[in-house]
C-alpha cells in the first residue's frame, strides 16, 4: 500500500519471528597486487563500534545472506513464471549489494587488487552440547562458507 | 449507539496535557541524534558512491517509487553529508523542542529518507522509530520539556495547555504500539521455538547477538522455557491488557526485563530503548510529571502537574 510504503510504516515487526535462527556474517579475502591474502569478517566487533555500528554491518551480512540464500537454490520445476522472475530479482538484488559491500572494501583497502567474499553461517548449540564443553565459537559451528562473488578492481 | 460515540470521541479526542508526548519527543529526538551519529561514523561507506548500499541495489530492493528517499540520486559525498549535517540540525531541534512543529515534519521526512536509503542495515529499532517521529507531528509534543514551552514568557509561563491533538498522538502511538506486538506475537507463533519454550536458548546463544553471557541458564531448561513463554504470552496479551488500569501496571512493568534484556543481553540497546519508549505512552501526563520532577525537581521544567487544571 503506498501510503504505508510512503510513510515507512510497511513492517511486518517479525522481530525474532518465526524462530531466533542462526546468524550470518561476511566473510572476506582480500588479495593484494603480490599476492598476499588478508581475511576478515562482516561485522567483526573488534572493528565496528559502537554497537549500533557493528549491528548495521550485521544487518547488511544478513540481508546478503537472506537475498543470496534464495537465488542459490536451483528453482523447482514447473515454477510460475512471476516466482521465477522474482527469484531471478532477488539473485540480482543479492549481486548488487556484494557488488557494493566489495567495492567498500576494495576503497579502504587500496593495495587490494581482488576480494572474495562467502556468506558464513553460524550455528548455535544447544543446553546439551554446551554441558558437554562445547563452546559458542567452536569450529564445529561453522560450516562451509557459501561464495558471493570474487570482484577484482578493473571490475567494481 | 449513542454510548459507543460517547467513549469513541472520549478515547480519542478528550484534551490531554503534553507531558508524556514531550517526555517521548526528548527520547525520540535524542535516540535520532544517536542513530544519525552513528550513520555519519561511516556516510560514505554506507551511502557514498562506492559505499556498501549502493544506489542500484536500493533501485532494484525499493522499485515501487511510494519508497522514496531524499538521499536516492545523490551519489556525491559532498552533498551526502550536507544533508546529513541538515539532519543534525533537525532531530536536534527536536530534541530540544525548537520549533518544535516544524522540527517533527521535517525529523519525520529526513528519517523517512534514511530508513528507505538504508534499506539493507536495518532493524526493529528503525521500524519503531520511525513510527514513533511520524506521530509526533500529530500532538503538541513541544508544550512541555521545551525550548519552545520556555521562550513563552517564563514570567507569564502558563501551564502546559491541554489539547486534543496531543490526546490524538498519545493515542495513535498506543495503538500502534499493540498493533506491533500482535504482529511480533503472531510471527512467533508460527515459529517451533516459541512453542517448544527454546526461543529464548537460540537468542542468548547467538555469539553474534551476545553481548553479557548468560548461557549459564541453559544448565535450567525449566527457566528457559519459562523466559521463552512469557515473553509469547505477554506480547499476544499486550493487546488486551495494556488497556485495563488493574493489569496495565503489570504489562508496563513486564515490559522492562523483556526489552531491557534484549537491550543489555543481546546487544540492542538501542532497539530495547526505543520499545521502551513506545511504552511510556501509556504513562499518563500527570504521572509522567511526577517523574520528571523526581528527577529533576524545579519550577521551569515542572510547570503544570500534568493535570491541566
Amino acid at each position: 500500500m503506498p501510503y504505508l510504503r510512503g510513510t515507512a510504516q510497511d513492517n511486518g515487526y517479525r522481530f525474532f519471528a518465526p524462530d531466533p535462527g542462526p546468524s550470518h556474517l561476511i566473510r572476506y579475502e582480500l588479495v593484494t597486487e603480490n599476492g598476499v591474502t588478508r581475511t576478515g569478517q562482516i561485522p567483526d566487533r573488534e572493528v565496528h563500534r559502537p554497537r549500533l555500528l557493528y549491528h548495521r554491518h550485521f544487518m547488511i551480512a544478513e540481508m546478503l545472506f537472506t537475498l543470496s540464500a534464495q537465488a542459490m537454490e536451483p528453482p523447482e520445476p514447473g515454477i510460475p513464471a512471476a516466482a521465477l522472475r522474482e527469484l531471478e530479482m532477488e539473485k540480482e538484488m543479492a549481486t548488487r549489494l556484494a557488488r557494493g559491500v566489495a567495492r567498500d572494501l576494495l576503497r579502504r583497502n587500496p593495495d587490494v587488487v581482488t576480494v572474495r567474499l562467502f556468506s558464513q553461517t553460524h550455528l548455535i548449540p544447544s543446553p546439551e552440547e554446551m554441558r558437554q564443553g562445547a563452546g559458542l565459537r567452536d569450529p564445529a559451528g561453522f560450516p562451509p562458507p557459501a561464495p558471493l562473488g570474487e570482484f577484482s578492481r578493473q571490475s567494481k | 449507539m449513542t454510548k459507543a460515540v460517547e467513549s469513541w470521541n472520549r478515547f480519542w479526542f478528550t484534551p490531554e496535557a503534553p507531558h508524556t508526548l514531550a517526555a517521548i519527543r526528548v527520547l525520540t529526538g535524542g535516540l535520532l541524534l544517536y542513530s544519525h551519529a552513528v550513520w555519519g561514523l561511516d556516510l560514505a561507506g554506507f551511502f557514498g558512491p562506492q559505499g556498501r548500499i549502493p544506489l542500484d541495489f536500493i533501485d532494484l530492493f525499493h522499485a515501487d517509487p511510494a519508497a522514496w528517499s531524499m538521499l536516492r540520486g545523490w551519489e556525491s559525498v559532498g552533498a551526502i553529508w550536507t544533508f546529513h549535517l541538515i539532519g543534525f540540525v533537525l532531530f536536534g531541534s527536536l530534541f530540544v523542542g525548537c520549533f518544535t512543529r516544524i522540527a517533527a515534519v521535517l525529523s519525520f521526512l529526513w528519517e523517512v529518507s534514511y530508513v528507505h536509503r538504508g534499506a539493507a542495515a536495518l532493524f526493529g529499532f528503525d521500524q519503531i522509530l520511525v513510527m514513533l517521529t511520524m506521530y509526533l507531528m500529530v500532538g503538541d509534543s513541544g508544550g512541555a520539556y521545551s525550548v519552545d514551552a520556555w521562550r513563552r514568557r517564563p514570567e507569564r509561563f502558563p501551564r502546559p495547555e491541554r489539547s486534543t491533538s496531543t490526546n490524538l498522538a498519545i493515542r495513535l502511538i498506543q495503538v500502534h504500539m499493540c498493533i506491533v506486538y500482535f504482529f511480533a506475537a503472531t510471527g512467533k507463533l508460527r515459529g517451533d521455538s516459541w512453542w517448544e519454550g527454546t526461543a529464548v536458548w537460540l537468542s542468548l546463544a547467538n555469539y553474534e547477538y551476545q553481548s553479557v553471557d548468560v548461557t549459564f541458564l541453559g544448565n535450567w531448561p525449566l527457566i528457559i522455557n519459562a523466559m521463552t513463554h512469557v515473553t509469547l504470552f505477554w506480547e499476544l496479551a499486550y493487546g488486551a491488557l495494556i488497556w485495563p488500569r488493574w493489569s496495565r501496571p503489570w504489562m508496563l512493568a513486564l515490559a522492562i526485563p523483556v526489552h531491557g534484556g534484549i537491550a543489555v543481553c543481546l546487544g540492542m540497546i538501542t532497539f530495547g530503548t526505543v520499545m521502551l519508549v513506545g511504552n511510556l505512552a501509556f504513562v499518563p501526563a500527570a504521572t509522567m510529571c511526577r517523574w520528571v520532577a523526581a528527577i529533576w525537581p524545579g519550577k521551569v521544567l515542572n510547570r503544570g502537574d500534568g493535570s491541566g487544571d
